[in-house]
């Protein structure tokens, strides 16, 4: 089995136990039993798919290598730094709903994912998913720092 | 930025209990100023301040704060330390003579402390303080007269250092922090409320030494120059990517909006009520209620929207 496959299931089953999880967390009014039984299925289907790629790693190992082209690559995969960005694409990835958080200064779009000023998609009231280049320069000045921050793309 | 190993102090669970020296020295910091400001009295080499303390618009949750103090704690400060000379909710005396203690402080030697933010709007009058000489006080007209002729002025708490929640969107009444309505220096200590030990502590350290070493703004580095991040116990989850998704969980809560790595302040060490415990031990995120911006900049205080559809 292909690991992109295995991720995108992963996915997958952890926007569903994700949903199952809010719901039981907001006490909607369903019948817990029904959404723990759900959980417990996803649970299932994980660890099958698990022991899948854990069975297909280990023939491919044996066998010797024959490379097969991934079925359906998530795009996230590519180091890919060029992509152009409209404002409405940027808009999208503001650290939400599993999205990453990107942030526009000076027509670089940088990845602030993991930065730990931005949990959760926020730095200081500001959102990410915009271009930030005013207030970063009202507040930051000094540009320099900003070469330690990934671009992933322009803005065009 | 130096980054020092991570250590507990102590196990609360008993099973482990290695103390950090760094930990234990900053936890003690108040306690050992205050003692030794105390030891000095007691030999006559410094007297005692006086201390005045004014509510301007705000909870009154800091003069709160500092009586949950302990070790030093609040009986300490009133009998050994300071001569507190007005205090709006601890005085005795009343009416006129309340007020008269207030202004008659002007032209001796005494600190001002300040809590509550000042109200702008329509010269002030939406927070009135008191009565003096037959006219109503505005907290803005009090914290001026008191501001500019006291020794030092400390803004204690979010509203006095920066407006805090008094000025929270939309401000109504044009509130701001005390340093933006004096001409003179203020001694920031923010934190909603401010921890008892920092104030003892930074009034401590003022009556043996003078003015503390202080921050770009103004707040004092022996409280305020680690951030949370840099102190947490949960640090090893962030570092390896171990992440909370909800309100319980034991591990990193950085994905559910924890302000921990923008808030400059020692809660980890110091910890609350009696030093026994802080938010992100009882597994709640951080709010930044110590950095400047809060609450406004630091909104939402959690959000499960990050994790959800991964």
């Amino acid at each position: 089995m292909d690991l992109d496959l295995l991720i995108e299931s992963i996915r997958k089953s952890m926007g569903q136990i994700n949903a199952d999880i809010d719901e039981l967390y907001m006490n909607k009014n369903k019948d817990v039993q029904q959404v723990l039984e759900r959980l417990n299925r996803e649970a299932m289907i994980l660890n099958g798919k698990l022991q899948k790629y854990k069975v297909s790693k280990e023939l491919v190992a044996e066998e010797s290598a024959i490379p097969s082209p991934p079925v359906n690559p998530p795009e996230k995969n590519e180091p890919n730094n060029t992509r152009l960005f409209t404002l409405e694409e940027l808009a999208v990835n503001d650290g939400r709903d599993g999205h990453p958080a990107y942030v526009a200064v000076n027509g670089f779009v940088y990845d602030v994912t993991s930065r730990v000023g931005w949990a959760s998609g926020i730095h200081f009231g500001l959102r990410a998913g915009k271009d930030l280049t005013k207030e970063f320069y009202s507040c930051h000045g000094d540009p320099i720092f900003l070469e330690s921050l990934p671009i992933v793309g322009y803005l065009s | 930025m130096v980054i020092y190993p991570k250590c507990k102090v102590g196990d609360k669970l008993g099973t482990e209990s290695f103390r950090c020296p760094y930990q234990e020295s900053k936890l003690q910091s108040t306690a050992k100023l205050v003692a030794r400001a105390n030891d000095e009295i007691k030999n006559n080499n410094i007297k005692k301040s006086n201390l005045l303390w004014l509510e301007l618009n705000g909870c009154a949750g800091n003069i709160i704060s500092l009586l949950n103090g302990q070790n030093p704690d609040f009986q300490y400060l009133l009998t050994e330390m300071a001569n507190m000379i007005y205090s709006n909710s601890l005085l005795a005396a009343e009416g006129t003579e309340a007020m008269d203690e207030l202004f008659g402080a002007i032209g001796s030697d005494y600190i001002l402390a300040v809590e509550g933010a000042v109200s702008l709007k329509d010269d002030g009058i939406y927070n009135m303080i008191g009565r003096h000489d037959g006219q109503l006080i505005t907290g803005l007209d009090a914290v001026k007269r008191l501001g500019e002729n006291a020794a030092y002025v400390i803004a204690v708490g979010a509203c006095a250092s920066h407006g805090g929640i008094s000025a929270a969107r939309p401000n109504p009444t044009d509130c701001v922090g005390v340093h933006q309505v004096l001409q003179r220096k203020v001694i920031q200590l923010p934190g909603c409320p401010c921890h008892p030990d920092w104030f003892m502590g930074t009034l401590a350290y003022i009556m043996l030494y003078g003015e503390p070493p202080l921050d770009s703004r103004n707040r004092p580095l022996m409280f305020y120059s680690t951030t949370i991040h840099d102190r947490c116990p949960r640090r090893s989850y962030f570092d390896q990517g171990i992440f909370a998704s909800k309100l319980g969980e034991k591990t990193c809560m950085y994905r559910m909006g924890c302000r921990g790595p923008v808030t400059q302040i020692d809660c980890p060490i110091r910890q609350w009520n009696g030093h026994v415990n802080w938010p992100v031990e009882d597994d709640s995120p951080c709010i930044g209620c110590a950095q400047f911006g809060f609450p406004d900049a630091m909104e939402p205080f959690i959000t499960y929207r990050s994790t959800r559809g991964e």
